[in-house]
């Protein structure tokens, strides 16, 4: 490159010339570099586009091949060694993602079957549980969760304490789908880690894990040193299993007057399986400051009250709220108010909409 | 000493434009760069979430989705049709009938068997009068929601007043969401219980072809004004709105389809009747809405969710479409100035604010005096080299690089163009472009700065083509193996 450009005789040539002229050989610069750049871009999109239909078509022919394999292996009788030895070494790992969409949709034997097949394949993604990229870690044990859970339990169990939550999450996600006994209230007692999860995720993926997780969840409820979110998402979650034993702890548990979104999981858990006993509790709470503390007020004395509460229950359509009215218009028609509600819809009572909307709810 | 006066004048302009540029281009490269890594991110995340898992939990949330239908006797009922088919485990689906003077109304009720239906609003929130409120009788979470006209963003608040669930997404009711885009966009509202606003990409369906509202084969229109829109809507969504998520400063979620979290748009005082961007105007108003307020939050774009819209084929239409957009633009970032600058607002005060301020709001008026000073420049015989080259640099070239940016970032998302041929004309397109199309767009937005100042406040009739069907059309490709819908 030396021996091409004497760079010492172009610096003296630059050095020559007037200060404008210095300006418009760096301005000539700068578009020539972003015309090359141009250039590298187009030459990369295209490369891209490339690869991304050499990929579509080898995935393709995959697919293919695979589906072959995979339907012989679901459907014969025989070991499924043979049909593992077709698979080629550089070809496990897409096999392997392959395999997944199946174990989606079948359940038993079939299911016994491809876990099968996909065991010989498993141990080559070990080295990625270790990967500095937290989504290949996720993706990892996403893929041993679902397909090798029993023989990776361990290794699932690590990635538990993975650094990045995202990953912890997922290693969560297969205990609880698999309903480990063992390790499905270590999720439990890590909750605080899924801090900014919402509340319903939370609840959904614990109640997959099954009944036995209720112990633990009721010892959730009642422990006041864990967050109050925490205790929410066990509280959903007893109620998402209607554990019928968590309604004395949870009525106990109202008592202290706990923060508001607590207090509205703990009446809708009455609501769902609280009996005659508690309501004194639900009742004291329709007076609540807090709308929504009110609203699920009204909605366990729907479910535990009677025609009794029938005053309190008309009072509550005026509630200034009207997601409390609606609780309340919904109360009325649980506890057989449905007389009352016909009466108010066919008059000028300013929640004669409201009326309406319930009776035809039932409907 | 006029002249001398006049030459200070001009060549101050030419410094100014020359800096506005740089300016401008240097932050699109900023947001197309951190938008690379951003496409990678969500899409290795996407990778590791199982949506079927996902609807049979039940863990998603329920979604209402609000269309405002105003004259859309056309299309009305194959577009709640494409609504009823959402792939999620609850949505329901309030239509507005904003006061239509065709016979949408009658279609709709007709089509549906919808019947009178008595519903307490949960929101108080003002609107137009509500003359009824309907559901239909065989499918029991369609509603419709009759009243007289007030608008795009009056019939968006009537729908959130009758909204029972924490969450609604705003949809326009010409445009086809994707089957799975509900379960897409929901997914930053379950891993993050802060976000309050989530908007997906909309993608232009003109050369597409559409089967039961669903786009079945993805093409490149055949009209040059569309396929300009293409390159546009890559820019503004890939590059643009990926690039601020990710810094967490993103202003603008569109008014296709948005989700957002319903008790803090009811708290932050619904949408907004006197604009006609009702939809940044919103997104910038929550941001100020939980700054001021404290409130932990987020905003969030993601890129798996798509709904398909149709761009304007017509020079007329398309110019009444920019004039709106800069004067929605206009009319939310003056209406909320006390943010700019202010330290109070965090990045969204003193970073996204003033680069959506004075780049992309008085941008247009820059770039026309801009313009203006080359050519008088250039006819007075006072363009050096030196200048015209400076100009070309930063007026074409860099614009070039941003548009190739763009159209790379789209081969990283999922519904690419097909054809080879596609990707070479829209790389073809970035260069034609800089010849008057950008320069006319720059016109429009001076024009929507114009009728702002005049207080116009009119949507401007956009005429509608409706969907390439496969009875219509040939030119769209199908999907390769394993990308069908």
């Amino acid at each position: 490159m030396m021996e091409l450009v004497d760079v010492e005789a172009l610096r003296e040539y630059v050095a020559s010339l007037p200060l404008h002229e210095r300006w418009f050989l760096l301005l000539v610069g700068a578009i020539g570099t972003l015309l090359v750049l141009s250039v590298l871009f187009t030459g990369y999109t295209i490369f891209l586009r490339l690869r991304n239909l050499a990929k579509e078509r080898l995935w393709g022919v995959r697919e293919e091949r695979w589906t072959q394999v995979v339907l012989e292996a679901l459907t014969s009788e025989g070991p499924v060694e043979e049909v593992v030895s077709r698979i080629p070494k550089g070809d496990r790992l897409p096999f392997l993602d392959f395999l997944q969409r199946y174990a989606r949709r079948v359940r038993g034997p079939e299911r016994r079957r491809l876990d099968a097949l996909a065991r010989p394949f498993l141990s080559d993604l070990l080295p990625e549980l270790a990967n500095r990229n937290p989504y290949q870690r996720a993706r990892a044990v996403q893929t041993l969760g679902m397909l090798g859970y029993q023989e990776h339990r361990s290794a699932v169990a690590r990635m538990l304490d993975d650094p990045a939550p995202f990953v912890a999450m997922v290693a969560s996600r297969a205990v609880l789908a698999q309903g480990d006994q063992e390790l499905a209230p270590k999720v439990l007692a890590r909750l605080e880690r899924f801090g900014s999860w919402s509340v319903e995720y939370l609840t959904g993926l614990l109640s997959r894990a099954g009944v036995f997780m209720l112990p633990h969840l009721r010892a959730v409820m009642v422990d006041t040193s864990r967050p109050g979110w925490v205790r929410t998402v066990a509280v959903r979650t007893l109620e998402e299993l209607h554990d019928a034993e968590s309604a004395d702890a949870a009525a106990a548990a109202l008592a202290p007057d706990p923060e508001p979104d607590l207090a509205v999981a703990l009446l809708r858990l009455l609501a769902e399986v609280g009996r005659g006993e508690h309501l004194p509790r639900v009742l004291a709470l329709t007076s609540a400051e807090h709308e929504g503390v009110r609203g699920a007020a009204f909605r366990g004395v729907g479910a535990l009250g009677g025609k009794d509460d029938l005053p309190l229950l008309l009072d509550g359509l005026h509630d200034p709220s009207p997601w409390v009215a609606i609780r309340a218009a919904r109360a009325l028609r649980e506890v057989g108010g449905d007389g009352s509600l016909e009466a108010i819809f066919h008059s000028p009572h300013p929640r004669a909409d409201l009326a309406g909307q319930v009776l035809k709810e039932k409907q | 000493m006029i002249a001398g006066v006049g030459a200070v004048l001009l060549w101050t302009a030419n410094g100014l434009v020359l800096a506005y540029f740089l300016l401008l281009n240097g932050v699109y490269l900023v947001t197309s760069f951190v938008s690379v890594r951003s496409l990678r991110r969500h899409s290795d995340r996407a990778k590791c979430l199982d949506a079927t898992e996902l609807l049979e939990s039940g863990a998603a949330p329920p979604i209402t989705v609000i269309a405002p239908a105003y004259n859309e006797e056309a299309t009305c009922v194959e577009s709640v049709r494409s609504l009823l088919t959402l792939n999620y485990h609850d949505h329901r689906i309030i239509v507005v009938n904003d006061g239509s003077r065709d016979g949408t109304f009658t279609r709709l009720v007709e089509a549906f068997e919808m019947v009178s239906s008595p519903r307490l609003p949960t929101a108080s929130l003002p609107t137009a009068p509500v003359r009824r409120v309907y559901r239909s009788r065989w499918h029991p979470n369609l509603w419709l929601v009759d009243k007289e006209n007030g608008g795009k963003a009056d019939a968006l608040n009537a729908g959130l007043r009758y909204c029972e669930t924490p969450l609604f997404c705003a949809i326009d009711m010409d445009s086809l969401v994707e089957r799975d885009a509900l379960i897409r966009v929901v997914w930053p509202f379950l891993e993050d219980r802060h976000t309050v606003a989530a908007g997906g990409v909309i993608r232009i369906a003109n050369g597409c072809k559409v089967e039961d509202g669903v786009v079945r084969s993805v093409g490149l229109p055949r009209s040059l004004v569309a396929r300009f829109q293409v390159l546009e809507y890559f820019r503004a969504f890939l590059s643009a709105r990926m690039g601020w998520e990710a810094l967490n400063g993103l202003l603008i979620i569109s008014g296709a389809f948005g989700l957002f979290r319903r008790s803090t748009v009811v708290e932050a005082g619904g949408f907004w009747h006197e604009t006609v961007g009702e939809d940044m105007e919103l997104v910038v108003r929550l941001h100020r809405h939980c700054r001021e307020r404290g409130m932990a939050y987020r905003i969030r774009a993601v890129p798996e969710a798509v709904a398909w819209t149709e761009a304007p084929e017509s020079l007329r239409v398309l110019g009444r479409q920019r004039d709106r957009w800069q004067r929605g633009l206009t009319q939310s970032l003056l209406r909320h100035r006390v943010m700019l600058c202010n330290p109070r607002y965090g990045r969204i005060g003193m970073v996204a604010y003033p680069y959506f301020y004075f780049l992309e709001m008085l941008g247009p008026v820059v770039e026309l005096v801009g313009y203006v000073a080359f050519v008088t420049t250039v006819l007075l015989g006072w363009a050096s080299p030196l200048y015209i080259a400076a100009f070309l640099m930063v007026a074409v070239v860099f614009g070039l690089i941003l548009s190739v940016m763009a159209v790379a970032l789209g081969e990283l998302t999922y519904r690419r163009y097909p054809r080879l041929r596609d990707l070479l004309h829209l790389i073809w397109l970035a260069i034609l472009e800089n010849l008057g199309y950008r320069q006319l767009n720059t016109f429009w937005r001076i024009r929507g700065m114009w009728s702002y100042l005049h207080g116009a406040t009119e949507w401007g009739d956009m005429a509608r083509k409706g969907f390439l069907t496969s009875g219509n059309r040939s030119e769209a490709e199908p999907l390769p193996p394993g990308r069908q819908r």
